[in-house]
């Protein structure tokens, strides 16, 4: 009997003291463990590869489609309420549309955090490609920032010292509810990331991003903070590597971004089904589409048709001519059935050097040639080319006349309309202010906690 | 013919039978009868004490002991509903004694045992808030699954019966909800093992939800106990915080052989038909709108009709062609033998459960065996054992068609057939409920298993060591075909099964150790160790050209098969519970459980759940003892902490990145991305409870009375959020916020009249206060309760209504008038103008039962109420809003239609911007109605035959009862019927949080609830 009692209570203790590790520890199906995901280094090289993918699908005309719909530019969709709430300027937050943007915005900072993360876990990594990871991923997550901030916050320069404010910025991946960063904060990491992309990328690259590629978008990040100088001076680090060239015979780099000699980055496309400007080519596409979904400005259609010698006019489109309320205006830049997006290319670049150069009242000459190889290739030689003794503000003005029209649907204008607003110009958007609240989109809903401020609505109409 | 199954089986166990007729020996005779009436009992157990040998007294009371040795027996006697007397009795050799009994009702149920958790303990010495329901109180009424017969019984248990569809989960809350996104139902533990709830296995297709606790027999049960309070569910550790429903089935207790066969018959209509347009009033309606709009000439029409077909067609009333009659028929055979070494109970139960839905029934058939073996002297064995097979056959309802589309989209001038006998597919075959109906075979077939076997070993006196294990497998298959017209293939039809098995293991280990000191101290120790796992996969097979579903055709070779990640989870635990009472007077008892889970992240494995709980027979003291009409007084208070981690997801804690499998690339080269962000404190939520009560009988216990105070405080709720998408993601799981429910419950018995005439009323009522206290630092919008706009708001009952305030509609425009945030009207509906609104949750629920009997007659009434909430009739916004494609319901007559009126409804309109909004359907508090009712559940009038005919027809006895269920509700709610849950919508795949944000509240072209009428007989023999 007592024997017997011993065997139950050892039964027991061995029972309840079986390893409750193994008795609790039960893997996911259908999906990878994060301890398992990453090995080595190496394994982040496709999850570099995700972060490319998803800005790809970010810049396939989404984010310039919110920019342009805010501008001059566009006339009111006629349907896609949501687009309608953009151009409206009053953007609900629960708006999906603006929801799905923002938040594939936010994947390509959260995995490019994803990377710095996972590479701080083996500090063997060779230096190579530690600095090829971190400089690509910050390149793209400094794209992610720097599109957010325009979109989503008052340009920089809207308060003196830029404390009003901006986004979330993230540089860790957690899910953490954050508050909104103020703008010069969030300046001051987009160039911290770009100083080290340019610091540390190749100069080539093959597909993804180089050196280059990173000085264009920090010259263009400088523009935007009217940092003139700083401005000028990368886009000519860029320019006078001699890699880009002007084509002068085409007008549109959207045909082949691929094997144009002014890409300076590009989202790449392989296939049809694996179309990066899908979105460019879905609302704007007129060639097979009676009813685009995006139509342009009467203001924009005329400047171009304006000039009859501007051969940008074939990059637009009449409709329903003369039928009163039914004419309207579409965009034929993107009348492709698969195509890559330029994202930086030397168009944008020249002009935004002309122009910072006349700004900072610096060397003008090579500001008025950019200008002129620009008119030169809209309009024929000798048409509107600037004199070479041109002022400043000619300059500046033609540029910004150019990069309207060059630029038409590369979500540009309404940033040109903003910038110059808190440069201190009186700046009126269609008859609203540059700054009415409404001019900012709305954040989604559920970005909204107690730490996160939303955007004050209303005020443009 | 049941005769004959009778005597087979008779047959059949006859030579078992003659195996234990005993020796000649030793004899007790006797009669067992009540003290008072004089009444001899039939079902007396007479057992010996020392040898354990017993006797159950016949039909008149008398019974005969034979005792195979001589010597001095401690007799024990002891008849449910009376107190337990014990004998002692000399017998020699060969003697035979005469022993009559008279046996007093135990009004104070001094004897009467509670299941309590991992044991049993008396009624009295409870210490936690408990309450017992026994199996015929399941039983005296025709409900689709046990726990919708609970309903109006339990103070503090809130009871919704899904709808009038077969099969549906009824909505169970005890002592209000703590719940948001993991599930706010109890646990159930079926003869110890905590089984498979989820009822989202089959998601919400059809527009129901499938309840995973249909299977269960309620003839099987022998009594259910809720445990409300922390001091009786913190036992259960992390799973015990929304109460604890455990099901204890039948076993064989009194000596002997016992017989029993049920059958019930009966029929099922709606409690409520829908009253939808006919063809001249739709059509009115339509033209009106159209009118109103600046519409000339007649509307248009939907389903490529022409007008000259309209008008020639006299119009299809779809209500009538999907609503018919019901037919229920049940039959129950139970065989039990009590003995001395063995004892066993069966049970065969074929229930056929038909709806008034045209197409609907669920069958269930189940046959349980319970034995109970003592295999030495200190050693027993338990053995559970229950197979039972659910057939639902199903039809579309709600909104997948069906009775829901009869209630919307199938418009009154749509016909069945075409006038050249086709059916008429005009406006798509599911706006044709007939059609549908008669082209789709649907069949959702569910096999359980559960299965346990249990070993007491006494090691020593009052050291119990029970060792446990149970299995619970349920194999779900959901089959569906489709002819040829629904799929639009070119082909015979397309068949469908979605297959779900679930297996569910448990062992529990536990020692139980009883001493009683020097008389007056009492103590018992339980200590415990518990390990569950569970194991979930699908599969999902389907082919084409199929004339028939796959459990009648083969399945083809081209059939494509898709394998889901199954889903695994595990608990592990360990329990202790102390007990300890001076003189049955003063009562203590502490309680701990550790509670482990692979669902729970690494910095919070283990949980700790203790309780601390006392009680105080203040009427054994002697100043109150022999006091004139307080014959029984008890105070009780307890604290403890219990969690809820039920239906959290298994991998929510884990750091995931996409499969290895994931196609997505970009320049050609593969890419790998996080999916999902780690959260090692993922955990159980933790509710803090307080639960002070009295028990009190008065006047020799005629009036029994019950109230508790009760505090639960709930931190940690488990949320599935939508984050800031700022992190990269759009949603996870967090443990965000705090709940607080406050309450109280009340209940009493009176034994109004006792004698020949009897008249007892048992009534209780309960009050539950709900408050979201907190949910960090997040907005209302972080957490949706699905389309229906409820929402998680601090400071407002738990799924409020989140609604733009309607006014009223502008007599002279017929527009309706919003109100927006700051107060002021509107005729513009922004989403932005929502605020809290309504009452989500009940003021007060409760129910109140009067029992009359006379002679061998007996006559029950149960009622049922729920005051002070109010229901969201989401479809009514389509039914009574903008003219679409959707019938109106008679309401809209009360429109507004001329300058100067007064009316409920607006203008009508098809056009949205009349109403101010851009999209047509929207949510605003004119949908949003008192839910208050009064309901007769139940009415039984029974017939009990007298002995002597009983004996003469040679049965022991035997009852004939008639029931209605639902005769009538008393309601201002103008929708179908007040007590309604809609099927739940997965909010981002999230089942739970629908079902706990909208659960009873919400009604979206929801089924009514059945009305039925039925005879039962009950034999035992």
């Amino acid at each position: 009997m007592k024997k017997l009692n011993i065997y139950i209570i050892a039964l027991i203790v061995a029972v309840g003291s079986v390893s409750c590790k193994k008795m609790l520890e039960i893997d996911p199906e259908g999906a990878t463990l994060e301890e398992e995901a990453i090995n080595k280094p190496e394994d982040l090289i496709p999850v570099l590869n995700a972060i490319y993918d998803v800005t790809a699908n970010t810049m396939s005309g989404r984010v310039q489609i919110f920019n342009d719909l805010l501008s001059d530019d566009q006339a009111k969709p006629p349907s896609h309420n949501d687009y309608q709430e953009i151009y409206n300027r009053s953007v609900l937050f629960f708006n999906t549309t603006v929801a799905a943007v923002y938040t594939d915005l936010y994947r390509i900072v959260n995995r490019a955090n994803v990377i710095e993360y996972q590479l701080s876990r083996f500090p063997d990594a060779s230096p190579q490609l530690s600095q090829k990871l971190l400089a690509e991923s910050r390149f793209l997550r400094a794209i992610a920032n720097f599109e957010t901030v325009k979109l989503w916050a008052q340009p920089y320069g809207y308060t003196t010292d830029n404390s009003h404010p901006g986004i979330v910025l993230r540089t860790t991946p957690t899910t953490e509810p954050k508050s909104r960063a103020s703008v010069k904060e969030v300046y001051e990491a987009i160039i911290s990331d770009l100083q080290y992309a340019v610091n540390n990328l190749p100069t080539t690259n093959g597909n993804y991003a180089d050196k280059q590629a990173a000085q264009a978008l920090l010259a263009q990040v400088y523009f935007q903070m009217n940092r003139f100088a700083d401005a000028a001076q990368l886009a000519n680090d860029v320019i006078n590597t001699g890699k880009y060239t002007i084509d002068t015979t085409q007008l549109n780099r959207f045909i082949r971004p691929d094997s144009s000699t002014e890409t300076i980055f590009r989202f790449v496309s392989t296939s049809n089904v694996d179309n990066r400007a899908k979105d460019f080519i879905s609302n704007y596409r007129t060639d097979n589409n009676p009813n685009p979904t995006l139509r342009l400005s009467a203001d924009l259609y005329t400047t171009i048709i304006g000039d009859t010698l501007d051969k940008r006019k074939s990059l637009v489109r009449i409709f329903n001519e003369g039928q009163g309320n039914n004419e309207f205006y579409g965009s034929s830049k993107f009348d492709f059935d698969w195509t890559g997006v330029p994202y930086l290319h030397l168009t944008a670049l020249k002009l935004l050097r002309a122009e910072a150069l006349a700004e900072s009242n610096q060397d003008l000459p090579t500001a008025i040639a950019d200008i002129n190889e620009i008119r030169k290739r809209a309009y024929g030689a000798g048409h509107k080319e600037l004199a070479l003794n041109a002022l400043p503000q000619t300059i500046i003005d033609a540029a910004r006349y150019e990069r309207r029209l060059e630029l038409m649907g590369e979500g540009n204008r309404i940033q040109d309309l903003k910038r110059r607003g808190a440069n201190g110009e009186a700046i009126t958007i269609r008859a609203a202010n540059w700054s009415c609240n409404g001019m900012l989109i709305q954040f989604p809903i559920s970005e909204k906690t107690s730490l996160f401020s939303m955007n004050p609505t209303g005020g443009c109409n | 013919m049941q005769k004959l199954y009778l005597k087979a089986l008779m047959l059949l166990l006859f030579p078992l039978a003659i195996g234990m007729v005993p020796a000649l020996g030793q004899t007790i005779v006797g009669t067992v009868s009540d003290d008072i009436t004089g009444e001899t009992l039939f079902g007396v157990t007479i057992i010996t004490n020392e040898t354990k040998e017993g006797v159950a007294s016949d039909v008149d009371g008398n019974y005969s002991l034979r005792l195979s040795k001589a010597g001095t027996y401690t007799l024990r006697v002891s008849y449910v509903g009376y107190s337990t007397q014990t004998k002692t009795v000399t017998i020699a050799a060969g003697q035979k004694i005469t022993l009559n009994v008279k046996m007093a009702e135990d009004v104070a149920k001094v004897e009467e045992t509670v299941v309590v958790g991992y044991g049993v303990q008396r009624k009295r010495d409870l210490t936690g808030s408990i309450t017992k329901l026994d199996g015929d109180e399941l039983t005296d009424m025709p409900a689709p699954s046990f726990e919708a017969a609970i309903q109006g019984k339990a103070p503090g248990v809130q009871i919704t019966t899904g709808s009038g569809m077969a099969g549906s989960p009824t909505v169970v809350r005890i002592r209000g909800l703590a719940s948001i996104s993991a599930s706010g139902d109890p646990l159930y533990v079926i003869d110890g093992i905590p089984m498979t709830q989820d009822i989202a296995l089959r998601g919400n297709s059809g527009g129901m939800n499938n309840n995973p606790l249909a299977f269960l027999n309620p003839e099987d049960i022998e009594s259910i106990e809720i445990l409300k309070d922390a001091a009786a569910n913190a036992i259960y550790g992390a799973r015990g915080a929304n109460g604890v429903i455990l099901i204890t089935t039948k076993r064989a207790h009194t000596p002997g052989w016992k017989f029993t066969f049920n059958t019930r018959v009966g029929i099922s209509t709606p409690t409520r038909k829908p009253k939808m347009l006919n063809k001249d009033q739709y059509v009115q309606m339509l033209q009106e709108a159209w009118e109103n709009d600046g519409g000339t000439g007649r509307a248009p029409l939907t389903g490529g009709l022409t007008w000259n077909q309209v008008d020639s067609m006299p119009g299809t009333d779809w209500v009538d062609e999907t609503i018919g009659v019901g037919m229920k028929q049940m039959y129950n055979f139970g065989v039990a033998k009590g003995g001395k070494d063995l004892s066993f109970l069966a049970n065969f139960t074929h229930d056929d459960n038909g709806t008034f839905i045209i197409g609907n029934n669920y069958v269930r058939s189940s046959v349980r065996l319970n034995l109970d073996a003592n295999l030495a002297k200190n050693l027993k064995l338990r053995v559970n054992s229950s197979v039972s097979r659910g057939q639902n056959n199903r039809v579309d309802a709600a909104w997948s068609g069906g009775l829901g589309a009869a209630m919307s989209t199938a418009l009154p001038i749509y016909p069945i057939k075409n006038p050249d006998g086709s059916w008429f597919r005009g406006a798509g075959i599911g706006n044709n409920p007939v059609a549908q109906r008669e082209n789709k075979i649907w069949r959702t077939l569910e096999k359980r298993f559960i299965n346990g076997a249990g070993l007491d070993y006494t090691v020593a006196k009052g050291l119990t060591v029970t060792a446990q294990g149970s299995y619970d497998y349920m194999d779900l298959n959901d089959d569906v075909w489709e002819s040829r017209l629904i799929t639009n293939n070119n082909n015979a039809g397309h068949s469908l099964r979605n297959t779900v098995w679930v297996s569910n293991y448990n062992y529990t280990l536990s020692a139980n150790y009883v001493k009683t000191l020097k008389e007056d101290h009492e103590i018992a120790v339980l200590v415990g160790h518990e390990y569950q796992r569970s194991y979930t996969q699908s599969s999902r097979v389907e082919a084409q050209d199929m004339r028939a579903p796959f459990y009648t055709e083969e399945m083809p070779m081209t059939a494509t098969r898709t394998k889901n990640p199954s889903d695994k989870w595990a608990f592990l635990g360990y329990f202790s519970r102390a007990n300890y009472n001076y003189k049955k007077k003063y009562f203590l008892q502490a309680g701990l459980r550790a509670d482990a889970s692979s669902r729970f992240g690494a910095n919070y494995r283990w949980g700790l759940f203790p309780s601390i709980s006392g009680a105080w027979v203040i009427s054994d003291e002697a100043f109150l003892k022999h006091h004139k009409s307080i014959s029984f007084l008890k105070l009780r208070a307890g604290y403890g902490r219990s969690g809820n981690s039920n239906n959290m997801p298994s991998n929510a804690r884990f750091g995931l990145f996409s499969p290895p499998e994931n196609q997505i690339q970009y320049n050609s080269q593969p890419t790998f991305y996080q999916t999902q962000i780690r959260n090692e404190n993922f955990r159980w939520e933790t509710s803090n409870n307080v639960d002070v009560g009295v028990e009190m009988g008065l006047f020799k216990d005629r009036l029994t009375l019950t109230l508790d105070l009760y505090s639960k405080k709930t931190n940690d709720v488990i949320t599935y959020l939508f984050i800031p998408p700022s992190s990269g993601f759009t949603n996870y799981w967090e443990n965000v916020g705090s709940i607080s429910n406050r309450g109280i419950e009340f209940s009493f018995k009176s034994r109004n009249l006792v004698g020949k005439f009897k008249w007892t009323t048992d009534f209780n009522i309960a009050r539950n206060i709900n408050e979201v206290t907190s949910l960090g630092v997040y907005s209302e919008d972080a957490v949706s309760g699905g389309t229906n706009d409820t929402r998680v708001i601090v400071g407002e009952p738990l799924g409020t209504n989140y609604l733009v305030r309607f006014s009223h509609i502008n007599a002279q425009t017929g527009t309706p008038v919003y109100i927006d945030k700051t107060g002021k009207e509107t005729y513009t509906w922004d989403p932005a103008d929502r605020v809290p609104v309504g009452n989500i949750l009940p003021k007060a629920v409760g129910g109140i039962t009067n029992n009359f009997s006379y002679k061998n007659f007996d006559l029950s009434f149960l009622f049922v109420f729920v005051l002070g909430n109010d229901i969201y009739e989401s479809s009514a916004k389509r039914q009574n809003g903008v003219v679409t494609d959707w019938n109106m319901d008679t309401r809209i007559f009360d429109r507004w239609q001329t300058a100067g009126d007064n009316a409920a409804y607006p203008r009508l309109t098809r056009n949205t911007q009349t109403y101010g909004s851009t999209t047509p359907w929207i949510n605003t508090t004119q949908w949003l109605q008192n839910g208050s009712y009064l309901r007769l559940r139940n009415v039984t009038f029974g017939y009990s035959i007298p002995r002597a005919l009983a004996k003469r027809i040679n049965v022991q006895s035997m009852r004939v009862t008639l029931i209605a269920t639902n005769l009538f509700v008393i309601t201002r709610y103008t929708g179908m019927d007040p007590e309604v849950s809609r099927d739940t919508e997965p909010t981002q795949d999230n089942y739970n949080q629908t079902r706990n944000l909208a659960g009873s509240a919400i009604s979206y072209l929801t089924p009514p609830q059945e009305r039925t009428f039925s005879l039962a007989i009950n034999v035992g023999f």
